[in-house]
């Protein structure tokens, strides 16, 4: 990270929490969930926040390479894939622990994906920006050398995310496909990031990704089979399914 | 006294007994969490001043065992009010305002530091 930047950078931070905030609040008029759904707001607040700070921590197979987790906790980088996992679970969790069933994914999704826009400018005005490039459109960066503007190609695929799940809002579960289409993207887009490579060619967020390819294959299986389940049951009825409530996803 | 054709019975309460979440309490909540993080800055930041040594990490010491202190509480309460789910939602909201200020009281701890480094630990 380019020196003294770090004010910057979460300070977009914050202002990418704050407009989240804002289409989150703009979401739940439309969707009108019952009260319970701050239950789960503050479960996916509490793993987000708690796993983007430790997301990190295993940087070596060898643990007692890492940091301690207090020092993770105090200095530790931070990471949004790790972050949204931590979400994403801690959604779920909320949602057991109050017997919440309804679908809440929809009102995450587009907050989710224009916060982030938001929150990677920080990124792009303060670190490398990505693999050294020779095409036209690359940026030069404090050391000289024209980069990839990564951070840039996400910001474009965060708006674009954004645009696209409002218009598919109540069709499909939105945060399960934002998850899986930033994680395809993600993993793209790490080839001109410029993180460090560490196995086969691929770095940490790409591993990380790949480590968790097996469970949204099951994720997406569980919920094939209960659309499946529930399509025959309507059937049995003798009655067309009725669309899903308005609140759908994760 | 009469009563409209259109009345009709409230809905008995809850088998569960829940309390619902009223907006007012929730933001109590934020509210109680994010003064716990401002206590901690702020409680860490008047010790870097006032004891010897260096001011930084004197700072970043004392602001570091306040933030275990309050994660500890906030969730031990939080949760445990979120369960119970009989205090209208202020333990729900102690939660989110602990994840909001984990996130923005970084920004404010820098700030401190940078003016604890520029020597006299004020912002004038």
């Amino acid at each position: 990270m380019m020196p003294g930047s770090a004010l910057v950078h979460d300070f977009f931070t914050g202002l990418g929490i704050l407009v989240a905030t804002g289409v989150f609040v703009l979401q739940k008029r439309y969707w009108k969930p019952d009260d319970r759904i701050w239950i789960v707001v503050a479960g996916a607040l509490a793993g987000g926040a708690v796993l983007g700070r430790l997301g990190t921590w295993a940087q070596h197979l060898d643990l007692r390479q890492n940091a301690s987790l207090a020092e993770q906790w105090a200095y530790g980088n931070r990471s949004i894939l790790s972050g949204l996992v931590g979400a994403y679970f801690g959604a779920l969790l909320a949602k057991r622990l109050c017997r919440y069933r309804a679908k809440t994914g929809d009102l995450f999704a587009p907050a989710v994906a224009l916060g982030m826009a938001v929150g990677r400018i920080g990124c792009l005005l303060t670190e490398l920006p990505g693999t050294p490039t020779g095409g036209a459109w690359g940026i030069t960066a404090w050391d000289g050398v024209p980069r990839h503007p990564s951070f840039a190609y996400e910001i474009a695929f965060q708006l674009a995310a954004f645009v696209v799940l409002l218009r598919l809002r109540g069709r499909v579960d939105l945060f399960a496909w934002y998850l899986v289409g930033y994680a395809i993207f993600r993993f793209a887009v790490e080839f001109a990031r410029g993180n460090e490579i560490v196995f086969a060619g691929l770095t940490r967020p790409q591993l990380f990704l790949l480590a968790l390819a097996p469970l949204a294959v099951w994720r997406f299986g569980v919920q094939a089979r209960r659309k499946a389940r529930e399509d025959r049951e309507a059937q049995d009825d003798g009655k067309p399914r009725l669309d899903p409530a308005p609140a759908a996803g994760g | 006294m009469t009563v409209s054709p259109d009345w009709t019975p409230p809905p008995p309460p809850e088998a569960s007994g829940r309390r619902p979440i009223r907006p007012g309490l929730l933001w109590i909540g934020v509210g109680i969490a994010l003064g716990g993080h401002l206590l901690t800055i702020l409680i860490g930041w008047l010790v870097a001043l006032n004891v010897s040594g260096e001011a930084p990490v004197n700072f970043l010491y004392v602001a570091g065992i306040g933030q275990v202190v309050l994660a500890v509480a906030a969730l031990a309460y939080g949760i445990t009010a979120t369960v119970r789910a009989r205090d209208g939602g202020i333990g729900v909201g102690i939660i989110i305002g602990w994840a909001i200020g984990l996130i923005i009281s970084p920004v404010v701890g820098f700030g401190v530091c940078i003016s604890l480094v520029d020597g006299n630990g004020t912002f004038g």
